[in-house]
């Protein structure tokens, strides 16, 4: 065992981790130039496309070094804010970190954020500068900002290039010198944390898990510690490209086990196994049970895709556990389900996965962030509210409560003022402003997690040129100011454009929603008034003109084939809308909200 | 009774609103009739029908000398005595036409002159790229109501700078030729026309949708005082001058298109001829077909009839519908049997308004079903 090197990358995402990953790979031979694909470790289609990577995974390297064997195991990080939690369990199944910083970038949010984990779970941190090939890396810059980060020595910080494999040798040397060996605990009773898992049809969950202590056996009988419930390990094994079967896994081991368990829920990342016999009564430390923040409602475009987004969504929920969802029934769309997700980013996903992959044609509404609500006949009784409608008679409530977080901003200090103004107006309170190097700034803030649920991320980019990064937790609930606005149309109520907002920005929320409708709500036969209402009070309203023109002036012999297939056309477009009345919604006014302009 | 259209792709000119199938070499004319003639004679013997229109449509038809009538004519004679067409129709452009041409046209018997004017201003001829002007119109105009009881003048509205009052000038001016029937085209901005090109750059004017419908009323009020019947979304005639050879398109006649780019209509199939002259000269001479057949499916067939009969004034009449759409005659009441200022909806008939001409795409896109729908419906 002391010849096992359990390590992970963080970096910031474009930051080169893949490319990276790769290189290591082949220099292992762990991969032929025949398996070679780029970016290995990323093997959704979506995640390749968002350059991220959405669900961890671990692959383990055979290495000699000095006449050794080594065994590397490099467990990958996904690369989002939404999914921190995941994160850390990564984290705390490795005893080594690669800080990988892009040349030409220097170090970002959500890498620090990572760090201060890695630091926390006293891994022992290697810092990279990547991308040293490229025209604009800065390396020495780079350098300098690791060194005041770390506190490091400037010869201990490594030059990469995953693109060209200039350092990788090098950096397999410092991983087997420089992080320590998993420590020995085979004789105590056997734990291990499962750091992901993913589902597959065939076999069920597969959970990935990194052993603390003891061994596990092929049939052995196993437990969950949260749940204390029994299962068989029918399968274990280490993973290389592709798992590979074992008998026997010892502590220090990466690797996967089947247990035959059909749903993602029942095994839950963070969570210790402990074997059913002489099993350990401590659980490993950090597990949480995640909970979903930004709720949001999908529908289908045709409702008599009810049960089949149902299936897809049970599909999808085998796979991420964190995804949950509920029938719910809205006036305006119908059948569908409320959802939730971790965050905006993870909705973001879902949905994109539940039209490429499952082929839904669905809507999805305005998210939003679960609030806590308490009624005036027992004030401490909390309510949880995923959705509007399901506020409660306002004359009833005594006090509602909404998430806030912990936001870390890393940016230039050109942008600090423009972007603590769009902090404040999100109603943030700056707790904290530090130089990390004379061109970059750390801001942490207190947001409600509502403020970054809408159009944050956009203007957070746009202020700063694209030069801020940005990480959050969430650190618990406050009371708020919270109103429920609605959205008619033609004096009826929309309500699946219902949000809740903090009665300040109700105002000029109400009215520059109406002019995004009116953007959006194609001319129709008759006049449309779209209105902003809190109760009964109308706050913003737009007019929609009726359709005036839309003929074809000419229509002979040659004319009639091409203009019904046009028409046929116009009509699909149609199908794509949504009936409020008379009134016809097309899908993206339901996201409207989500792209507000100034 | 079937109709035969006979496609002249030649222009001389590019006008700025078309986007038809036209070449602006005239020097494949000759060659060109030559083919059509065979393929004239082929159609006719492969679809022996009662045919009793003839149409010559552009293109630039006027650009037909008397020794092409002769060969078409000889061709058709064969198969068909020329009597035995009612309604024999040519388009012509104002520039073209003068005594010679019109005594042309009366020897063979060509009854009904369809002349483009589309405007008696001369701003709106060079903007829309026409060949002639207004004095050239108004001779033609002379002429054509001199020799003939039948014929029609196209005029154009919603052009880029036209106001109201300008658009009632034109109608009196042309009203001074007492014409019997008169196409009149609200412009539609096609694809790929120097027009669309040149009204989202540097003109303005026709974006104007309710100044559009005004125009479009003013034409329907106006014409109703001299006795013209507002018969089709752009044609007005007065009773009996209806353009008898585009009736049978509107109520779905078969009819023989011939030529690059024309349509026929025969069987329940739609026949498309390849849209490039000098392909479809080079396939008649090797004997290859010209024509791509597309059948159409109940489906098409019921969305054509809701796209053509609501186009004309006699509507959608119910009680004429063909036996096999008949479960269907419920869903369209459905969507029709309710008060609205876009159509009429009497007993078995829906006929839509003046108010729903103006949207009619809308209006039948909405109704026309897709293939799931129109199978669930049927059944």
């Amino acid at each position: 065992m002391k010849n096992i090197r359990n390590f992970c990358i963080i970096a910031h995402i474009d930051h080169g981790k893949s490319t990276l990953a790769d290189r290591l790979l082949e220099h292992t031979n762990t991969i032929t130039d025949r398996e070679r694909q780029d970016q290995l470790l990323d093997d959704m289609d979506l995640e390749r496309e968002r350059g991220i990577t959405i669900k961890s995974h671990a692959i383990q390297m055979d290495y000699f070094f000095e006449g050794q064997p080594y065994i590397l195991n490099l467990i990958d990080t996904p690369g989002h804010v939404d999914f921190s939690y995941e994160v850390s369990r990564s984290i705390a199944s490795c005893e080594g970190a690669l800080l990988l910083v892009d040349a030409t970038q220097g170090i970002q949010a959500q890498t620090i954020s990572n760090l201060y984990l890695a630091m926390d779970n006293d891994l022992e941190i290697i810092p990279v500068v990547n991308k040293v090939d490229m025209e604009g890396a800065m390396i020495e810059e780079v350098k300098d900002q690791i060194i005041d980060l770390l506190g490091c020595a400037h010869e201990d910080i490594l030059e990469a290039s995953g693109k060209t494999g200039i350092g990788i040798e090098n950096l397999l040397h410092h991983i087997i010198r420089r992080i320590p060996a998993p420590k020995s605990h085979d004789d105590q009773p056997f734990r291990a944390m499962i750091f992901d898992s993913v589902f597959n049809p065939f076999r069920g969950v597969i959970a990935y898990f990194r052993i603390f202590d003891g061994q596990i056996k092929k049939g052995q009988k196993i437990k969950l510690f949260s749940t204390q419930k029994e299962y068989n390990a029918d399968e274990i094994g280490i993973l290389k490209l592709k798992p590979l079967e074992k008998q026997e896994l010892k502590s220090g081991d990466v690797g996967y086990i089947i247990t035959g368990v059909k749903q993602a829920k029942e095994i839950k990342v963070g969570d210790t196994i402990i074997a059913s016999e002489n099993p350990s009564l401590e659980p490993l430390k950090g597990f949480e049970d995640v909970k979903p923040m930004v709720f949001a409602g999908i529908y289908p475009i045709d409702s008599d895709d009810y049960e089949d987004l149902r299936d897809s969504l049970e599909k999808l929920h085998l796979n991420d556990a964190s995804l949950v969802f509920e029938p719910e029934t809205s006036i305006a769309l119908g059948f569908g389900f409320r959802c939730g997700f971790l965050g905006l980013l993870h909705l973001e996903i879902i949905s994109e996965r539940l039209e490429r992959e499952f082929d839904q044609s669905i809507i999805v509404t305005v998210p939003q962030v679960s609030y806590h609500c308490y009624l005036n006949k027992d004030p401490n009784k909390k309510l949880e509210l995923h959705n509007p409608s399901d506020l409660p008679d306002i004359t009833t409530i005594n006090r509602l409560e909404e998430p806030w977080i912990k936001a870390q901003i890393i940016t230039k200090p050109d942008y600090i003022g423009t972007l603590i103004g769009l902090c404040m107006e999100k109603r943030g309170i700056l707790l904290n402003q530090v130089y990390l190097t004379t061109s970059r700034v750390e801001l942490t803030f207190e947001l409600p997690l509502a403020e970054i649920v809408f159009d944050f991320y956009d203007k957070l980019k746009s202020i700063s040129k694209g030069y801020a990064s940005f990480d959050y937790h969430i650190i618990g609930y406050r009371q708020g100011d919270l109103v429920k606005m609605d959205i008619k149309l033609n004096a009826e109520n929309v309500d699946a454009l219902s949000a809740m907002i903090h009665r300040d920005k109700a105002y000029e929320f109400g009215r520059k929603l109406c002019e995004k409708l009116k953007e959006l709500i194609p001319k129709q036969q008759f006049v449309i008034a779209i209105q902003a209402a809190i109760g009964m009070k109308i706050i913003a309203r737009e007019t929609i003109s009726a359709m005036r023109k839309d003929v074809t002036a000419k229509c002979y012999g040659g004319d009639i084939s091409r203009k019904r297939k046009l028409l046929e056309k116009q009509k699909k477009g149609k199908k794509k809308m949504r009936q409020f009345g008379k009134v016809e919604v097309p899908q993206e006014a339901f996201l409207a909200v989500l792209k507000l302009n100034d | 009774m079937a109709g035969i259209y006979v496609h002249i792709p030649f222009c001389e000119q590019v006008c700025a609103y078309c986007n038809f199938y036209f070449i602006t070499s005239v020097k494949w004319l000759d060659d060109y009739i030559n083919a059509l003639c065979i393929d004239i004679a082929q159609q006719i013997q492969t679809f022996p029908l009662a045919y009793e229109t003839l149409y010559f449509g552009g293109g630039t038809p006027s650009f037909l000398k008397e020794k092409h009538f002769e060969l078409i004519y000889n061709t058709i004679n064969k198969y068909r005595s020329i009597d035995s067409f009612h309604e024999i129709n040519i388009e012509c452009n104002p520039e073209h036409i003068d005594l010679a041409y019109i005594q042309v046209l009366k020897k063979f018997g060509i009854n009904r002159v369809n002349l483009g004017v589309q405007s008696f201003d001369d701003m709106d001829l060079k903007r829309l790229k026409r060949n002639h002007d207004a004095l050239q119109s108004l001779n033609a105009c002379d002429l054509i109501a001199t020799h003939f009881d039948n014929f029609s003048f196209d005029l154009m509205y919603s052009l880029p700078y036209q106001s109201l009052a300008d658009w009632d000038k034109n109608l009196s001016k042309v009203l001074e030729f007492h014409p019997n029937h008169l196409s009149c085209y609200n412009l539609t901005l096609e694809e790929k026309t120097a027009l669309k090109h040149q009204m989202s750059h540097q003109l303005k004017g026709s974006t104007d949708e309710s100044l559009s419908f005004e125009m479009f009323q003013l034409l329907h009020f106006r014409l109703r005082e001299e006795g013209m019947i507002h018969y089709e979304i752009s044609n007005l005639a007065k009773l009996g001058f209806e353009a008898k050879h585009n009736l049978g398109y509107w109520q779905h006649k078969p009819y023989l298109g011939i030529g690059p780019s024309a349509h026929s209509f025969i069987d329940g199939k739609r026949f498309h001829t390849i849209a490039h002259v000098k392909h479809y000269i080079q396939h008649i001479y090797k004997n290859e077909s010209v024509t791509e057949i597309e059948k159409l499916t109940d489906r098409d067939f019921f969305n054509e009839i809701l796209l053509l009969r609501l186009r004309t004034k006699e509507g959608l009449d119910l009680n004429t519908l063909p036996q096999k759409f008949d479960a269907l005659k419920t869903y369209l009441l459905e969507f029709f049997n309710v008060k609205s200022p876009y159509w009429i909806c009497d007993e078995n008939k829906i006929c839509l308004t003046l108010n729903g001409w103006f949207i009619s795409d809308h209006i039948i896109s909405e109704i026309m079903l897709d293939e799931a729908e129109f199978e669930k419906r049927r059944n």
